[in-house]
């Protein structure tokens, strides 16, 4: 795999450190952060994707439809002959968070957060396990 | 009143690293942890190993020193931690002795400094870590070659599975 974009990447990749660090010190009082930390989990989930597609396409993205992001994400799996695709599980399941999360006037319970943290954590170990090359001191 | 139990240096030094390694897995993005790790060869053991973005970042190690012998031992761990291949390095000690002069922190060259974590033992005997002087990254005297090598051959201490 070779970065043909590595300044985006790395853009990207601040990005969803940014989320994520901000999810991890959030979680530390999840009674009062929750909806922050679900969306912070669901960013930097979305981040990690754009660094790892624009580093092998050097196309940024701009689609407001998440969707698209995890089937973009989930071809560039196929092409790279990756088989493991727990990663796009978790990819999924926050998207299909993000509407709920973000515009819904439900509130999230402690397991969705819990949870919520757990697959951005799970995703980010598997993005940079199978995308070492593309992520990895750009 | 519960009392405090008496424990052998091995032991607080043993609990130490426990605290260094919780502490840099709270730190960092989804990093490996390693204990006792051989890095960067067979020949040489590190305290605490922390490889961030589960292996694919940077390369973090701690020298733990505690009890009676870390004032006398702090100089020759520095001497020793500027040798180790890493991107950050630390010292971490059992309670604040303040007993080294922050110059002896630096690279020879100017970069990189040596963080310094002081562990701290609360009331109810829980050991708590924190960083007292930020560490500055260092020239990285090794390849992410040898890095994949070390973290796909030795169990991770603490990690997230994928």
């Amino acid at each position: 795999m070779k970065n043909i974009s590595p300044i985006t990447t790395r853009q990207y990749i601040e990005k969803a450190d940014h989320f994520f660090q901000g999810m991890e010190l959030l979680n530390e009082d999840v009674s009062s952060y929750r909806t922050g930390i679900g969306l912070l989990a669901i960013h930097s989930a979305i981040s990690l994707s754009d660094a790892i597609t624009v580093g092998l396409t050097g196309k940024r993205k701009s689609h407001q439809d998440h969707a698209k992001a995890a089937r973009e994400l989930e071809t560039v799996c196929s092409s790279h002959r990756i088989s493991d695709k727990k990663g796009i599980a978790h990819f999924k399941w926050l998207l299909a968070q993000k509407n709920e999360v973000a515009y819904q006037g439900d509130r999230l319970d402690d397991a969705s957060v819990k949870m919520a943290v757990d697959k951005a954590q799970r995703f980010s170990v598997w993005a940079y396990n199978y995308f070492k090359e593309i992520l990895r001191a750009v | 009143m519960r009392s405090k139990p008496i424990l052998s240096t091995q032991q607080q030094e043993s609990r130490t690293k426990n605290a260094v390694a919780d502490f840099l897995f709270r730190q960092l993005i989804v990093p490996k942890v390693f204990v006792d790790a051989h890095w960067p060869n067979e020949h040489r053991r590190v305290d605490v190993l922390a490889v961030d973005r589960s292996g694919a970042g940077e390369v973090h190690v701690v020298e733990v020193r505690v009890g009676a012998q870390a004032p006398t031992a702090a100089g020759a761990v520095v001497a020793d931690l500027m040798q180790v291949p890493a991107h950050f390095k630390y010292l971490a000690i059992l309670e604040d002795n303040n007993y080294l002069p922050e110059s002896f922190l630096y690279a020879p060259d100017g970069m990189g400094r040596i963080g310094i974590i002081l562990v701290k033992e609360d009331e109810a005997g829980d050991l708590a870590a924190e960083l007292s002087v930020r560490p500055e990254r260092f020239r990285f005297d090794a390849s992410f070659k040898q890095v994949d090598k070390f973290t796909a051959s030795h169990p991770a201490y603490i990690e997230i599975r994928p």
